[in-house]
C-alpha cells in the first residue's frame, strides 16, 4: 500500500522537474538561480531564470546594479565567467571584489555602438560558456529582445538587460523588475515574473552599508 | 628512397586562385605566338584547351580572360605543397620546372603501418589542399614525377629499382620528360614506346643528342644519382596574392584569404609551430596599404579558429580603393599547444572561452574586451586597472559605479563621516579629498569628496 504512492510521488516530482512543465504560482523553478536575497527569491519563484532574459528598469541611469551583485559573485567564484556588456559607468573595481566577485572571470565589454553590444551580447548568451551577460541599453524592440531570449535559452545563461526607462509593454522577459531609489537601498517592484505572481514590493539593502 | 611525387597539372591556373566559375585561362609566349598553359573549368566546358594558341582560344570564347603567367605565385603554391608533404614523411624536395613536390615515404609506410593506412592518410589530408593534385610512387624522383604526371596515383607504386623499365617500357614515348624537339626526332625515327628508348645505347643517344638525353634516362631507372635539395620552411611566413583588377568588397576578398589561412596553417604544421600574431596587408593603388594586425590570447593553428577571426576583422574593414595584392605575413612563432582534454572538458571550455573572447575582440576592437583588476592603492582613480594584480589592503565600502569623469555638483545631503583619502605624494598625482556617502533629492546614494581646502563638491561614484 505505501509503496505505490510514493512512487506516484516520485513520477510526479521528476514531471514536474521538466523544464517545459508549468506548475503554477507559488513553486521554485528548477533552472532559477538564487538572487542572494530570500526576499526577492521568493518574488521570483526562486530567482534570476536561466536559459531566460530578465530586465531591469531603473528609475535612473545604471541604477540597479547592485541586484545582480550576489547573482556576479557565485557564478565567478564558481569558475562560470560572466560579463558586463556597455555598463553606463565605470563597474568599480575595488566594490566588485569586496562584494566577493572573482574579477579574473568578470569581462568589461565596452562596444562603440549598440550594434556591437547586442551582436556581443548575443554571442556570449548562445555561447554557453557565460553563467550571466548582463547589458545596459535603450529599451530593446521586441525583435531584439526575442533574439536575445533565444541566445539565453540556447547558451542556458542569465540573460539580464537593464534600462533606465520602461520599454514597450509587449516584452517578452520572463522577469521584469522596476527599481527605485529608496532611503535605505533600492525600492524594487516586481512587474512581472513567469511561475509567480506580479506585484511583490520589497526593500533591497545598500551593498556593504556605508 | 622511395619517393611519393605530388604533381600539379594545372598550377600556372591555381596559383593565381581566380575567383570559382570563372572563364580564365593562363598564357605564355612560345616564339611569336602566345599558347595557353592551363585554362579554368568554365573555360574548358566552352571547348577551350591548354596547349591550343590565345587567337584559337578566343574564337572559341571571345569573353576569356588571359592572364599571364605569375612564377613567384607558383613557387609560393608549390612550397605550400611542400609544407602539406611534410606531414606525410620527410626529407621534402620540389622543382618549380615540373611543377611537382617529392616526399620520401619509405620510413613514413613503416610508420602509418603499410599502403592502405598511407593512402588514407593521404586522402584524409588531400582535403586541405586548394590545388589538383596527381600521384605517384617510384624509387627515384624522376620515375615518381613520370607515374605522377600519368596520374598513376598511390594504387599502384613501383617500389624497387628493378621494377621502373618494365612499368614504364609500354608506355608513349612522349611521357619522357625530354625537350620537345628530342621527342620529335626520336619520333621521327620510328620510335613509339619509352622502351624502345631504354633500350637505345647510351652512347649513340649522347653522340645524337647531347650527355643530358642518357643521363636522364639513367636517372629515370636508378642508375645515376639524382641531385636534390631537401626544402625547409623558411623562418619568416610571407605570402602575397595578386588580385588581377583589383578587388573592392571585402566580401570578394573571402575565397582568396580562405586558402591564404589554410596555407598559413599547413605551414603551421610543418614546422610544428602555432601563431599569435600576424599581419593581413591588403594593398590598393591609390592609397597604399590597409594593415590589419590579428592577434589571438592563445598561440593557434587552428584553419577554422583563424578563419572566423580574420572574418571578423574583415566585416568591419571598408576598402578605400580596390585592393590589387592581399599579404599574409608572420613573424613570430610559438610552440604549438598540445592537444589535451582533462577528465572534465575544462581545458576545452577554457580554449572555447579564448576563442569567443577573441571573436569579440576582433570586431569590437581589443580595447573593448577587458578584465577588471582592483589595484592596491587609495586614491579612488588608482584603485582600479584593467590588469595586474588583484591583492590589496581592505579598503572602507566602495561604491559599484565609478564615473568616468568626475562631476562637478551642488552640496548634496551628506550622509555619513567623512573617509579621508590621502595619498600619491610619491608619483605626482597627490591626492587629499574627504569623501562622504551622500544623498541627491531623488534618494540615489552617491560618492561624493570635496578637495581640502575647496568648498566645491564633485561626484565622484554611485552605490546601487
Amino acid at each position: 500500500m505505501g509503496a505505490v504512492p510514493s512512487r506516484a510521488a516520485a513520477a510526479l516530482d521528476a514531471l514536474a522537474a521538466m523544464p517545459g512543465i508549468w506548475r503554477g504560482f507559488g513553486r521554485l523553478r528548477p533552472d532559477a538561480e538564487p538572487t542572494g536575497n530570500a526576499q526577492l527569491d521568493a518574488a521570483l519563484a526562486g530567482g534570476w531564470p536561466a536559459g531566460a532574459l530578465s530586465q531591469v528598469v531603473g528609475s535612473e541611469t545604471g541604477l540597479g546594479f547592485s541586484l545582480l551583485l550576489p547573482l556576479l559573485a557565485r557564478m565567478t567564484q564558481a569558475g562560470r565567467p560572466a560579463a558586463l556588456v556597455a555598463p553606463p559607468y565605470i563597474p568599480y573595481a575595488p566594490a566588485l571584489r569586496d562584494a566577493g566577485v572573482a574579477l579574473e572571470h568578470l569581462l568589461w565589454i565596452t562596444p562603440k555602438d549598440r550594434l556591437d553590444a547586442l551582436w556581443a551580447t548575443e554571442q556570449m548568451l548562445r555561447s554557453g560558456l557565460f553563467g550571466t551577460v548582463a547589458l545596459w541599453s535603450p529599451p530593446l524592440d521586441a525583435s531584439v529582445e526575442r533574439r536575445l531570449q533565444l541566445a539565453a535559452e540556447t547558451g542556458r545563461s542569465v540573460g539580464i538587460v537593464s534600462h533606465a526607462h520602461a520599454g514597450p509593454a509587449n516584452s517578452v522577459a520572463a522577469v521584469r523588475l522596476q527599481v527605485s531609489a529608496a532611503p535605505d537601498g533600492l525600492q524594487v517592484e516586481v512587474l512581472r515574473c513567469r511561475g509567480a505572481r506580479p506585484g511583490a514590493q520589497l526593500r533591497y539593502p545598500l551593498p556593504r552599508a556605508a | 628512397m622511395l619517393w611519393l611525387c605530388i604533381h600539379l597539372p594545372a598550377l600556372p591556373l591555381e596559383a593565381l586562385a581566380p575567383p570559382p566559375d570563372s572563364c580564365v585561362a593562363v598564357a605564355e609566349p612560345e616564339g611569336a605566338r602566345r599558347r595557353l598553359v592551363a585554362v579554368s573549368a568554365a573555360a574548358a566546358a566552352r571547348g577551350v584547351q591548354a596547349g591550343i594558341d590565345v587567337p584559337a582560344a578566343l574564337g572559341l570564347a571571345p569573353d576569356l580572360r588571359l592572364l599571364p603567367r605569375n612564377p613567384q605565385a607558383e613557387g609560393q603554391a608549390l612550397e605550400t605543397v611542400a609544407c602539406w608533404a611534410y606531414e606525410l614523411g620527410a626529407p621534402v624536395t620540389l622543382a618549380a620546372a615540373a611543377a611537382s613536390v617529392w616526399v620520401e615515404i619509405r620510413r613514413s609506410l613503416r610508420l602509418f603501418g603499410g599502403w592502405a593506412a598511407l593512402r588514407r592518410q593521404v586522402q584524409r589530408q588531400s582535403g586541405a589542399l586548394a590545388y589538383t593534385v596527381q600521384y605517384g610512387v617510384a624509387p627515384t624522383l624522376a620515375a615518381a614525377a613520370l607515374l605522377a604526371r600519368a596520374d598513376a596515383g598511390l594504387a599502384r607504386p613501383l617500389t624497387r629499382r628493378g621494377e621502373i623499365h618494365a612499368g614504364v617500357a609500354n608506355w608513349p614515348l612522349q611521357r619522357l620528360p625530354l625537350p620537345r624537339d628530342v621527342l620529335a626526332v626520336l619520333h621521327g625515327s620510328g620510335l613509339r614506346r619509352i622502351g624502345q628508348v631504354l633500350a637505345l645505347p647510351r652512347d649513340a643517344l649522347g653522340r645524337r643528342f647531347g650527355a643530358q638525353v642518357p643521363l636522364l634516362l639513367e636517372r629515370l631507372l636508378g642508375r645515376a644519382a639524382e641531385p636534390w635539395e631537401s626544402y625547409q620552411p623558411p623562418a619568416v611566413y610571407r605570402r602575397s596574392l595578386e588580385l588581377p583588377g583589383g578587388v573592392q568588397s571585402t566580401e570578394a576578398l573571402l575565397f582568396p584569404l580562405r586558402k591564404m589561412i589554410g596555407e598559413l596553417v599547413l605551414y603551421l604544421r610543418a614546422r610544428d609551430v602555432a601563431v599569435q600574431r600576424f599581419n593581413l596587408v591588403m594593398v590598393d593603388a591609390r592609397r597604399g596599404a590597409t594593415a590589419l594586425e590579428i592577434g589571438l590570447l592563445a598561440p593557434s593553428r587552428d584553419a577554422a579558429r583563424l578563419w572566423l577571426l580574420v572574418r571578423e576583422r574583415l566585416e568591419k574593414v571598408a576598402l578605400p580603393a580596390p585592393a590589387l595584392e592581399l599579404r599574409l605575413e608572420a613573424e613570430r612563432f610559438e610552440s604549438a599547444p598540445m592537444p589535451q582534454g582533462d577528465l572534465f572538458g575544462t581545458a576545452r571550455h577554457g580554449e572555447q572561452l579564448a576563442e569567443l573572447q577573441e571573436r569579440l575582440a576582433a570586431r569590437l576592437g581589443a580595447g573593448a574586451v577587458r578584465r577588471l583588476a582592483a589595484t592596491a592603492d587609495h586614491r579612488p582613480e588608482q584603485a582600479w586597472s584593467t590588469q595586474g594584480p588583484a591583492a590589496g589592503a581592505p579598503q572602507p565600502p566602495r561604491p559599484l559605479w565609478l564615473l568616468p569623469q568626475v562631476k562637478p555638483i551642488p552640496m548634496p545631503r551628506l550622509l555619513g563621516p567623512p573617509e579621508r583619502i590621502e595619498s600619491g605624494w610619491w608619483d605626482g598625482r597627490h591626492q587629499a579629498r574627504d569623501y562622504h556617502l551622500a544623498q541627491d533629492a531623488a534618494g540615489r546614494k552617491l560618492w561624493v569628496y570635496r578637495e581640502l581646502g575647496s568648498s566645491q563638491w564633485h561626484l565622484h561614484g554611485l552605490w546601487e
